[in-house]
């Protein structure tokens, strides 16, 4: 284990190593990207507080909702962090980069899966800190709680994250021992289109509230002054290993008392146990599988690379050498299991989140205007940071990941400034075939009326060519061409600065759209909003291009 | 003495390239003619894969002029690529693609038309006997292999000229001399090559006339003949003559 220590202490010191050597530029991007996640959690907490202090002045319905927040929102929370555990455990248990290398050293197979699992549970864990710690917080302070509470939390969160990850690592060997004979493409799709299904019909079946439940937790509250039982919220989430855990936390805020002894040991007892199943069923699964996939890493592997007919299959979509290209890239793309699994990852969440805006009861709500707007305003922000998502993990990159192999392209006779224009267009067209019909369904339940729903398909077109445009722009402006990792690769001073200019314009049309929903509510005409949604859209479009034209005409592969 | 300009394959004018404080490539001339390969010799360091990375457009010249059958790569950087075909020191291709899907692309984005595509691909697969890894992904081949089908791209829209760094660097002996006698003949047929290459045999094989750099400066340059005559070694190999003019330096 002293290795393993070793291991994970010289990741450690790399990260150390840039505050050491005072690298200006990288410690400059780590402390802004700090910074955006403290103000997101700093926005997270004032949310949730504001919302929690609301729900508690419902007197008789307070206690219930309150809990039933809290069930849902751990679940949330655990199916965020599984799914992400799974995706990056299912490459970094079994196919990091450094597989070969540390099979090939004296470390036992068994030291190794706790390396990986120490790895992937970095990576996974944010959800409990950027999700986790600013809801726990808000909920002490929403209730007056002081150091206790927060203590109580810190258990809370600590038995959390251990139920977690003991569960990500038992699943993704699970699923790595199960998929071991696929190709790793189609295992990835396989391992998180499954879980990702299984969840949002659970998430749907049992999490997200209906009419008849409110009119449970209402009820007695407006008929006879009562409170809402718990038996009721308890028994709806007694089968989800985070109920325990949310019955401990709310009783840190509620003088109620509920929950049996053995419910408060269950919330020591389980993620003992899934740490326990995690060091002897998920460690023996890593043993058995990790020597068969290594193995037929090295295997050949074959494409269909004619037709039936004899004809060669690539390229054949799309004409031209620019056409070629694009193809190129969708292929790669195809036959990436890590880009898969992350483009699979943000699919999952825009289709859970389109999902809670259909089940959730917002009919009665939407007879005023303003939350119309005002929903409408936050569809667009989400949508838009869906969309920066993606464009900063797959957009962003795509020039930087030409990586050593820019040669083929540079050298030959294609204008780069068409080919730039190229990836535009197809990664615009890709992402709008991707959201746009998840966003259309999601809206419809907002807004009915044809003018509106144009508006918002002519800013949800707008936002995807926008956001893309930035992203790709930038990643012209700040190329990296010897770093392999899109992930790292998106952490650069020019990820940063895509973030933060796409989140500023998409909150800039989100605020359109808003005002264009109260003045329709008023008759006026929208053309108006579209008019500005253009204006602020094509300086920012033109901008970004210019900039990366005069970029590309002077690249160097260094 | 200077080519005339309707001899002339590829002539660097004066060519050189600064990296911050540092003079990769200095004041750098030469020619080549239809017909002819030229090999860049020169220790590690001396600019020689700076060179070929200006002549290909992956660098740009700090100043000079680079032209390709009379055309400015800076002005008609399009025009001068279809001319060019260029084999690199590293022949990274992508990964997830097969050698048959690579060669495919290369020959869309040099446009050459579908059917004579395939026609090309097919006869130059057979040179190296490669059809039958052709549709295994890149990652699992050798390095060796990695650069034949490197070798086959640089082919596949018939150059006019190839510049070519480091050619047989990985490649099995049978393959070695597979690629001399394609140089020779590409040469034979009024092709240029410019061949940049620590393989001094190899150099002393193909190459027509050699230039030897060192810290970015082209010291000596001349057919094996003149550079024996220069050095009053009648009976020097390439390699004899590339210690001693590396010792002794400019003139």
């Amino acid at each position: 284990m002293t290795i393993v220590l070793a291991l994970l202490l010289r990741r450690v010191r790399a990260l150390a190593r840039i505050f050491r050597d005072r690298e200006g530029t990288k410690v400059a991007v780590i402390g802004l990207f700090a910074l955006l996640f403290v103000l997101v959690m700093a926005g997270e907490y004032l949310m949730v507080r504001q919302g929690l202090a609301e729900v508690r002045a419902f007197g008789g319905a307070s206690a219930a909702l309150t809990l039933y927040i809290l069930e849902g929102f751990l679940i949330l929370v655990l199916v965020v962090s599984l799914l992400s555990f799974v995706g990056n455990g299912l490459w970094t248990f079994f196919r990091a980069a450094d597989t070969a290398f540390l099979l090939a050293t004296p470390l036992p197979l068994g030291h190794l899966f706790w390396l990986r699992a120490a790895e992937t549970f970095f990576l996974s864990s944010w959800a409990f800190v950027i999700l986790g710690v600013p809801a726990f917080m808000a909920l002490g302070a929403a209730y007056g709680q002081g150091a206790v509470f927060h203590l109580r939390a810190l258990v809370v969160l600590i038995l959390f994250m251990a139920l977690a990850g003991g569960m990500g690592a038992v699943l993704s060997m699970v699923a790595g021992a199960a998929l071991r004979r696929y190709r790793a493409g189609i295992g990835m799709v396989l391992a998180t289109v499954t879980l990702a299904g299984t969840f949002a019909f659970l998430v749907g079946l049992q999490i997200v509230p209906s009419a008849a439940d409110f009119y449970v937790i209402f009820e007695p509250a407006i008929l006879n002054g009562k409170p809402a039982s718990l038996k009721f919220v308890e028994s709806r989430f007694e089968l989800w290993p985070t109920h325990p855990l949310a019955v401990l936390l709310y009783r840190g805020v509620s003088a109620a008392t509920m929950g049996s002894p053995a419910l408060a040991g269950a919330a020591w007892f389980l993620p003992l146990l899934a740490l326990l199943a995690a060091g002897v069923l998920g460690r023996a699964l890593f043993t058995a599988t990790l020597p068969i996939i290594a193995e037929g890493a090295g295997a050949s592997m074959r494409a269909r690379t004619r037709t039936a007919g004899g004809r060669p299959a690539f390229p054949r979509l799309l004409p031209g050498p620019i056409g070629a290209l694009v193809e190129r890239d969708l292929t790669l793309l195809a036959r990436s299991p890590e880009e898969l699994g992350r483009a699979a990852f943000v699919t999952f969440l825009l289709i859970l989140y389109t999902a809670v805006l259909f089940l959730a009861p917002l009919r009665q709500a939407l007879e005023k205007p303003e939350v119309a707007a005002r929903l409408f305003f936050l569809d667009l922000l989400a949508l838009g940071y869906f969309l920066t998502a993606f464009g900063i993990r797959f957009v962003f990159p795509s020039l930087s990941l030409e990586g050593r192999a820019a040669w083929i392209v540079l050298t030959s006779p294609v204008p780069v400034a068409r080919l730039l224009l190229a990836k535009v267009l197809a990664s615009s067209a890709l992402l709008l075939l991707v959201v746009g019909p998840i966003a259309g369904a999601g809206v419809t339940r907002f807004v009915s009326q044809p003018a509106l729903l144009g508006l918002f398909a002519l800013l949800l077109a707008l936002m995807t060519v926008t956001t893309t445009s930035v992203a790709l722009a930038f990643g012209v402006l700040w190329p990296n061409f010897k770093e392999p990792n899109a992930d790292r690769l998106a952490t650069n001073a020019g990820g940063l600065g895509t973030i933060l200019l796409c989140l500023a314009y998409v909150a800039g049309v989100a605020w359109l759209g808003r005002g264009a929903v109260l003045a329709f509510a008023q008759g006026e005409s929208l053309a108006a909003y579209a008019a500005s949604a253009l204006t602020l859209s094509a300086p920012i479009i033109a901008g970004v291009t210019v900039a990366a034209h005069r970029r590309i005409n002077r690249l160097e592969i260094l | 003495m200077p080519l005339a300009e309707h001899q002339t394959l590829l002539r660097l004018d004066r060519l050189s390239k600064r990296f911050g404080d540092r003079l990769a490539v200095e004041d750098l001339s030469l020619e080549i003619a239809p017909g002819e390969i030229y090999g860049l010799i020169g220790p590690n360091g001396s600019g020689k894969t700076t060179t070929v990375k200006m002549i290909t457009g992956l660098y740009r010249p700090t100043t000079g002029r680079v032209l390709v059958d009379g055309m400015d790569l800076q002005a008609e950087p399009v025009r001068v690529k279809r001319l060019l075909g260029y084999i690199p020191d590293e022949p990274f291709v992508y990964e997830k693609m097969t050698g048959r899907e690579f060669l495919q692309l290369v020959g869309q984005l040099y446009g050459v038309f579908a059917p004579e595509r395939a026609r090309r691909i097919e006869e130059l697969l057979d040179l190296f006997s490669l059809g039958g890894i052709a549709d295994e992904y890149a990652q699992n081949y050798s390095r060796g292999n990695r650069q034949k089908f490197a070798i086959l791209a640089s082919l596949l829209h018939a150059p006019r000229l190839l510049i070519v760094d480091e050619p047989v660097v990985g490649l099995d002996p049978e393959s070695i001399i597979r690629t001399r006698d394609l140089l020779v003949a590409f040469a034979g047929r009024g092709g240029g090559a410019l061949i940049c290459t620590h393989t001094l045999t190899f150099a002393e094989q193909v190459c027509d006339r050699i230039g030897l750099l060192k810290e970015g400066r082209l010291i000596r340059e001349g057919g094996l003949p003149a550079l024996r005559a220069v050095a009053q070694r009648p009976d020097a190999s390439l390699e004899e003559l590339y210690l001693y003019f590396n010792k002794t330096g400019p003139p």
